[in-house]
C-alpha cells in the first residue's frame, strides 16, 4: 500500500496582488518521483513554496503525510520532514560547506543525530568531506547543487521538493544528481517533487508528470506515456 | 515672550518645509539640513554682522553659499547607495559644525555673537516683534517655492525618484540631475532660513546648528506628513510651541521644559511610526476629472500576414553585442533586427540572456563590443534616459508601477518633454505650466482609455489587481511615445482572462504603428502574437524564424527540453 | 626634545589603542545588528547609556553592592535592547512594508531622543558620581607612559567581546543561524530558521557589548546622560567601514585606526579638532568612495534585485 506523502487540492496562491495559481491538484506517493513541468512563470515555484508554507495559500488545501498543513508555518513543516531546495541562491555562499550542511539540519525532526547524518551525506557526495572548510560560494555550479542537495538530506526529509536542480549544469552532472535522486526514492522511500524545464532528463527518473501552464494544470500523465511524445512544444 | 517663540516656530516650520521637499518628495534621507542652515547663519554672522554688509545682500550670499555646498553633497550622494547617504550627511554635518567650532575667525566654540543693527528695506530689526514679519515672509517664501516645485511635474519626477529610481530613469528622466538639483535647492533654502535665524538670534554658534536640531526638524517632517508641506508647517509650529506651552500651561520649570519637550518629540515619533507611518497629514495626489470615456476593451484585430514582416523597414538594429561579467559570458555576439510595426519575440530557456539583451539595448548595461542603431542613430554610450527620448523604452518583468501614486500620475510621469519638469519654467509667471500639465493629463487619460483603465485613473496603484497593473504599465510605456517597446513577460502571472486581454492589447499596440519586442515564456502567446521569433540560449541567438519553424527543429527541442 | 615627543607619541598611542578597542567592540556590535536585522539602530546610544545609570540606580537606591550592581546594569542594557526589537522595531517594520528602513530609523531616533531626555529629567543633566571605594583605578607608570589597570581591563573587555562574538559566529549553532540569516535570509527561512529569534539574539549581543563598554568607560571617565551621543556615531563609522557582512574581527583594525587618529590629531591640532578630524576624514573617505563607486560590504536587503544603473 502506497503512502500518499503529499496531497494538494484546489490550490490557489500568489504574492501581493499577483495570483499565480488558479486552483491546482497534485499528489506525490512515497517512493515516487513526480515531475512538475511548465514554462517559466507558470507557477511551479509558487506551488512548492506553498507546500513548504513559505507562501500562504489563498484557497484549497495541502496535506503532507495525511495531515493538513495548509496553514502551518515553515518551521513546523520542515521539522515534520519536508525539505525544499530553491532554484537559485540555494547555498550560503560566504559560509563553509560544513556550516551549510549543519544549517540544513537546523530544524531537523527531533531525535536525529546530526553527526551521523553528516557522515551519511558525505558518503553520498565525497567531495563535501574533502572540501568541508571551503566557502560554498567558491564551488562550481554543479558542486553547489550537490551541497544544496546534501543540505536538504541532512534534515532527513520524507518529502523532497526540488526547484529546477539541473539549471546551469552540464548534462553529465545532471545525470549524476538525478541518479542519486532515483536511488533515494527507491531505497529510502522518499517522495520527490521535481520541478524541471529539462523535460527529457526529468522524465528519465520520474514516475509521473504534471504540466502547468499560466497557473493551471493542463496535463497529468505517466512518465512512460510522456516519454513517447514526439515533442513538448504544445505544452509550453 | 510668545512673539519670540512665534518667530522661532515660523523659522522651524520653514526649515521643515524645505527638508520635506528633499526627504518627503524626493526620498533622499539626508540629515545635513542643520549644517546647511549653519552655513547660512555663519555667512550672515560674518558678512552682515562683522563686515556690516546689508542684510539682504548677505542673505543672498548665504543662499548661494549653502546651495553650492548642497550641490557638492548631492554629487557625492549620487555615487553612494541609500544607506550610505545617511552616514555621509551625518559625517558631513558633524564635520562642518566641528569646523565652525574650531576656527577662531568664526568665533570658535562661542561662535559669532552680538549681531545687531540689521535692517531690511529700511526697517530696523531690533526686537522680536520686528522680526515677526521677516520670519513670516521667510516661511511664506520657502513654502511657496517648495509647494510650486513639489506639486509640479518636476515634483512628480521627484516622487518617481523616491519610489523607484530605476524605473524613473527607464521612463526617460535623468534622475541624476533631479537628485543634484533638489539637493542644491533645499540646501539653498536651508541657508536662507539659517541666515534669518542667526539674524533673529543675534548670533551664529555651533550649538545653534547642531545635530539635535537636524533631528528635531527631521521629526517635524515625519510627524507632519511625508510630502505634505502643510503638515510640516503644522508640526513645525506645534512642536516648537510645546516648550512654552509646558512652561506656561503646566508650570514646568524652564530647564525641565526643554527636556520634557524632547521626551514628547521622541514619544511622538515612535507613536506616529507605529500608528500612522505616513505622518499626520497624508500626501496629496493629482486628481483629474475623469472624462466620460467608456472603459472599452479594445477589439481584437486580425493577425498579420507573414509577408508583411519582410516588407517592413528595420527600425532597431543590434549588431554583435557582447558582454562579460568577470568570467561569465552574459551575451555573445547578439545581432537582431526589429522591424517597424511588427512584433518580435525573444524566447529561450532560463538563463539564456534575454534580460541581459534588453539591458544592453536600453543602456542599463554597456556592451563590451557591438552597436545598437535606432532609426540610424547609435545608441551605445548614450545615457539610459536619452535612449528613451530617442525612441526605445522597456518594461520590467515585475511591472514596478509607483505604488503610492494614482494610475493617472503613473502614466503622466512617462510623458516626455513636459514644460513643468524644467525648474526655470516653473517660476515664470502665468498659468502656462498648469495648462501644459492639463494637456499632459489628457494625453495620459487617452492612454489609460486605450488599455481600458480610464475608470481607474484616480485610484492609487496599490489598490489595483495584478492584471490591472499590467494594463496600466502598458499605458505608461505607450505614453513615452517611444517607437520601439521592449516588453518583458507581459503575459506572466495572470489568469487566462487577463492573458487574453493582454494579448489583444499588444496586438492593438502593433496596429497603432509601434514596434514591439517581447520576451515571453508562454509559447502559446508567442504563437499568437509574434511575426518573427529569435531563440536564445546561453547568451547567444542560435535560431530565428516563425514559431512553427523553430518548434519543428529537433536541435531546438533538445536545447529547450534537454538532451536525452 | 626628541624624547619628549617620543614619550608623548607613546602615550597617545596607548590611549588611542585603548580607546580604539572600545570603538571596535561597539562597532562590531552595531555591525552585527545592521548586517543581520537591517535595523538602523540609533538607540544603541541609549542601551549604552542605560547600563551605568541602571547600575547606579541599583547601588544608590537599592543598596546593591557595587560590583553586582554593575552586573544589573549590564542586564538592563541587554533587556532594553531585546525589548526594543521585539516590542518596537519589529512591529514598526511589519507595518511599514517597503519603507521599513526609514521607519525604523525614525523610530530609533525618537527612542534615543526621548530616552536620553528622560534620563536627564530623572537623574539630572550633570555627571553621576559613579564610583565606589572598592572601584578606584590604580595607576601605573611604565617608563614615560601612564595608564591605569581599569583602562587595561576596559581594553581587555573590548577585545574579549570582539573575539567572543567572532567565536560565537564561527563555532556555535546560534552563530551559524545568525550567519545564515545575514548571508541568505530567504534560504534561512526555507530551512525553517526563525528569523525573529535570530534578530532577538543579535540585539541581546549588541546590548551586552554596549553595556559592558559603557560601564568601563563610566568607571574610568564620567557618566552623563549624553555620553552615548558621540560614541554611537563612532560605532556607526566603524560598523560601516569594517563592513556589516564581514567578520567582527575586521572591526579591530578600523576601531584602532579611529582611536589612534583621534589621539594623534591632538598633537597638531587643538583638542576641539580631534573629533572633527574623524568626521572630516570619514566625509572625505566617503566622497572618494562615491567617486570610485565602490563601497564596503554594507547592504540592507532589498526585496527586488535591481539592475545596475550606469550613470554615464
Amino acid at each position: 500500500m502506497t503512502e500518499t506523502l503529499l496531497e494538494v487540492t484546489g490550490l490557489v496562491a500568489g504574492h501581493g496582488r499577483k495570483q499565480v495559481l488558479h486552483g491546482i491538484d497534485l499528489r506525490v506517493e512515497a517512493g515516487e518521483i513526480v515531475t512538475l513541468m511548465g514554462h517559466n512563470g507558470a507557477g511551479k515555484t509558487t506551488a512548492i513554496r506553498s507546500v513548504l508554507g513559505a507562501v500562504r495559500p489563498r484557497g484549497g488545501s495541502i496535506a503532507i503525510g495525511g495531515r493538513d498543513t495548509t496553514r502551518d508555518p515553515v518551521r513546523r513543516i520542515v521539522a515534520a520532514g519536508t525539505a525544499l531546495i530553491p532554484s537559485e541562491r540555494f547555498v550560503f555562499p560566504d559560509l563553509s560547506v560544513h556550516d551549510n550542511l549543519m544549517l540544513g539540519a537546523a530544524n531537523a525532526p527531533a531525535g536525529s543525530d546530526r553527526e551521523e547524518r553528516l557522515a551519511t551525506v558525505q558518503q553520498l557526495f565525497p567531495i563535501l568531506q574533502e572540501r568541508a572548510g571551503q566557502l560554498a560560494g567558491s564551488f562550481s555550479g554543479g558542486q553547489q547543487r550537490m551541497v544544496s542537495l546534501a543540505m536538504a538530506l541532512m534534515a532527513r526529509p520524507r518529502l523532497l521538493l526540488l526547484d529546477e536542480p539541473s539549471l546551469g549544469l552540464a548534462p553529465s552532472v545532471v545525470e549524476t544528481i538525478f541518479g542519486r535522486l532515483r536511488e533515494l526514492a527507491d531505497t529510502e522511500r522518499l517522495g520527490i517533487l521535481l520541478l524541471e524545464q529539462n523535460v527529457k532528463q526529468a522524465l528519465q527518473i520520474a514516475d509521473r508528470a504534471y504540466v502547468l501552464r499560466s497557473g493551471s494544470m493542463i496535463l497529468e500523465e505517466s512518465a512512460e506515456l510522456m516519454r513517447q511524445r514526439a515533442d513538448y512544444w504544445d505544452l509550453f | 515672550m510668545w512673539v519670540n517663540y512665534l518667530d522661532q516656530a515660523l523659522l522651524m516650520a520653514a526649515l521643515a518645509v524645505s527638508v520635506n521637499l528633499l526627504v518627503g518628495y524626493a526620498g533622499q534621507v539626508s540629515v545635513a539640513h542643520a549644517a546647511f542652515a549653519g552655513i547660512g547663519g555663519y555667512t550672515i554672522a560674518s558678512l552682515a554682522g562683522k563686515h556690516e554688509w546689508p542684510f539682504l545682500l548677505a542673505l543672498v550670499a548665504a543662499v548661494l553659499f549653502a546651495a553650492a555646498v548642497g550641490t557638492l553633497i548631492g554629487l557625492i550622494a549620487l555615487g553612494l547607495p541609500e544607506e550610505f547617504l545617511i552616514l555621509m550627511t551625518m559625517a558631513f554635518s558633524l564635520a562642518l559644525i566641528g569646523v565652525f567650532a574650531t576656527f577662531e575667525s568664526l568665533g570658535g566654540i562661542m561662535g559669532i555673537t552680538g549681531i545687531s543693527g540689521l535692517s531690511l528695506f529700511g526697517f530696523e530689526l531690533d526686537g522680536p516683534r520686528d522680526w515677526l514679519v521677516p520670519c513670516a515672509v521667510t516661511l511664506v517664501l520657502v513654502f511657496a517655492i517648495c509647494h510650486r516645485i513639489g506639486e509640479s511635474p518636476y515634483g512628480r519626477v521627484l516622487k518617481g525618484v523616491r519610489e523607484d529610481v530605476v524605473v524613473t530613469q527607464a521612463l526617460g528622466k535623468n534622475a541624476f540631475a533631479y537628485k543634484v538639483g533638489i539637493f542644491a535647492i533645499t540646501s539653498g533654502l536651508a541657508g536662507l532660513v539659517g541666515g534669518v535665524y542667526s539674524g533673529w538670534l543675534g548670533q551664529a554658534t555651533p550649538s545653534a546648528f547642531s545635530f539635535p536640531l537636524a533631528m528635531t526638524v527631521f521629526a517635524m517632517v515625519i510627524v507632519g506628513g511625508n510630502a505634505n508641506l502643510f503638515g510640516s508647517v503644522l508640526a513645525g509650529v506645534a512642536l516648537t510651541m510645546i516648550e512654552p506651552a509646558l512652561r506656561v500651561g503646566l508650570g514646568v520649570a524652564s530647564t525641565d521644559a526643554a527636556l520634557v519637550q524632547l521626551v514628547l518629540y521622541g514619544a511622538l515619533l515612535v507613536l506616529v511610526m507605529i500608528l500612522r507611518p505616513q505622518g499626520l497629514l497624508a500626501e496629496r495626489f493629482r486628481h483629474v476629472e475623469v472624462p466620460d470615456v467608456d472603459p472599452v476593451v479594445p477589439a481584437r484585430t486580425t493577425p498579420r500576414e507573414p509577408a508583411a514582416y519582410d516588407a517592413a523597414e528595420v527600425v532597431l538594429r543590434a549588431e554583435h553585442l557582447s558582454k562579460r561579467y568577470g568570467g561569465i559570458v552574459a551575451a555573445k555576439d547578439i545581432s537582431l533586427e526589429l522591424r517597424r510595426g511588427t512584433i518580435t519575440a525573444l524566447v529561450g530557456p532560463n538563463g539564456a540572456g534575454k534580460t541581459t539583451a534588453f539591458n544592453l539595448l536600453t543602456g542599463v548595461a554597456v556592451p563590451d563590443t557591438g552597436s545598437v542603431t535606432l532609426n540610424g542613430r547609435e545608441l551605445v554610450g548614450l545615457r539610459p534616459d536619452r535612449i528613451v527620448s530617442a525612441g526605445l523604452v522597456r518594461t520590467f518583468q515585475d511591472v514596478r508601477l509607483l505604488n503610492r501614486l494614482t494610475c493617472l500620475e503613473n502614466v503622466m510621469l512617462a510623458v516626455p518633454h513636459q514644460e513643468g519638469e524644467r525648474l526655470d519654467a516653473l517660476f515664470r509667471p502665468g498659468r502656462g505650466i498648469a495648462q501644459a500639465d492639463r494637456a499632459v493629463a489628457e494625453q495620459a487619460m487617452e492612454w489609460l482609455a486605450f488599455v481600458g483603465m480610464a475608470g481607474e485613473a484616480n485610484t492609487p496603484v496599490d489598490a489595483l489587481s495584478y492584471g490591472q497593473t499590467k494594463m496600466v504599465n502598458i499605458a505608461r510605456t505607450l505614453a513615452t511615445q517611444a517607437d520601439v517597446l521592449l516588453l518583458d513577460e507581459p503575459a506572466s502571472g495572470v489568469d487566462s482572462m487577463w492573458l487574453d486581454r493582454m494579448v489583444s492589447l499588444v496586438a492593438d499596440t502593433r496596429a497603432a504603428g509601434r514596434t514591439i519586442c517581447l520576451v515571453e515564456h508562454n509559447l502559446e502567446v508567442v504563437r499568437e502574437l509574434a511575426d518573427h521569433t529569435y531563440f536564445m540560449e546561453l547568451g547567444e541567438i542560435t535560431a530565428a524564424g516563425t514559431v512553427d519553424e523553430l518548434t519543428s527543429s529537433a536541435r531546438l527541442a533538445e536545447a529547450y527540453f534537454g538532451a536525452q | 626634545m626628541q624624547s619628549l615627543l617620543d614619550a608623548e607619541l607613546l602615550q597617545l598611542s596607548l590611549d588611542g589603542a585603548i580607546r580604539g578597542l572600545l570603538y571596535a567592540a561597539l562597532g562590531a556590535g552595531l555591525a552585527l545588528v545592521i548586517g543581520v536585522t537591517t535595523r538602523f539602530h540609533f538607540a544603541y546610544a541609549l542601551t549604552y547609556t542605560v547600563a551605568p545609570y541602571a547600575a547606579y540606580g541599583a547601588f544608590d537606591s537599592l543598596g546593591v553592592p557595587f560590583w553586582p550592581a554593575l552586573g544589573l546594569g549590564l542586564l538592563a542594557a541587554v533587556v532594553l535592547s531585546v525589548v526594543l526589537e521585539a516590542g518596537i522595531y519589529a512591529p514598526v517594520a511589519a507595518r511599514a512594508g517597503d519603507r521599513a528602513m526609514l521607519a525604523v530609523l525614525v523610530t530609533s531616533i525618537g527612542i534615543s531622543t526621548a530616552g536620553v531626555a528622560l534620563l536627564q529629567l530623572l537623574m539630572g543633566t550633570g555627571s553621576l558620581p559613579f564610583y565606589d571605594p572598592s572601584a578606584t583605578p590604580t595607576y601605573h607608570q611604565v617608563g614615560d607612559v601612564l595608564t591605569s589597570d581599569f583602562a587595561l581591563y576596559e581594553a581587555a573587555t573590548a577585545l574579549a567581546l570582539v573575539v567572543g562574538l567572532a567565536l560565537l559566529l564561527a563555532r556555535t549553532g546560534l552563530g551559524r543561524s545568525i550567519k545564515a540569516v545575514r548571508s541568505n535570509p530567504v534560504l534561512a527561512g526555507t530551512l525553517g530558521i526563525s528569523i525573529r529569534r535570530v534578530n532577538l539574539a543579535c540585539f541581546a549581543v549588541a546590548g551586552l557589548i554596549s553595556g559592558a563598554c559603557a560601564l568601563w568607560y563610566g568607571l574610568i571617565n564620567t557618566v552623563s546622560p549624553t555620553m552615548g551621543d558621540s560614541i554611537v556615531i563612532y560605532g556607526f563609522v566603524v560598523a560601516f567601514l569594517a563592513g556589516t557582512r564581514s567578520s567582527p574581527l575586521r572591526a579591530l583594525p578600523v576601531g584602532l585606526a579611529v582611536g589612534l587618529l583621534e589621539q594623534y590629531a591632538s598633537i597638531w591640532l587643538s583638542l576641539q579638532w580631534t573629533q572633527t578630524t574623524v568626521f572630516v576624514v570619514l566625509a572625505v573617505y566617503l566622497a572618494v568612495l562615491a567617486g570610485r563607486s565602490r563601497w564596503p560590504k554594507v547592504t540592507l536587503r532589498r526585496p527586488l534585485v535591481q539592475p545596475q544603473v550606469k550613470e554615464a
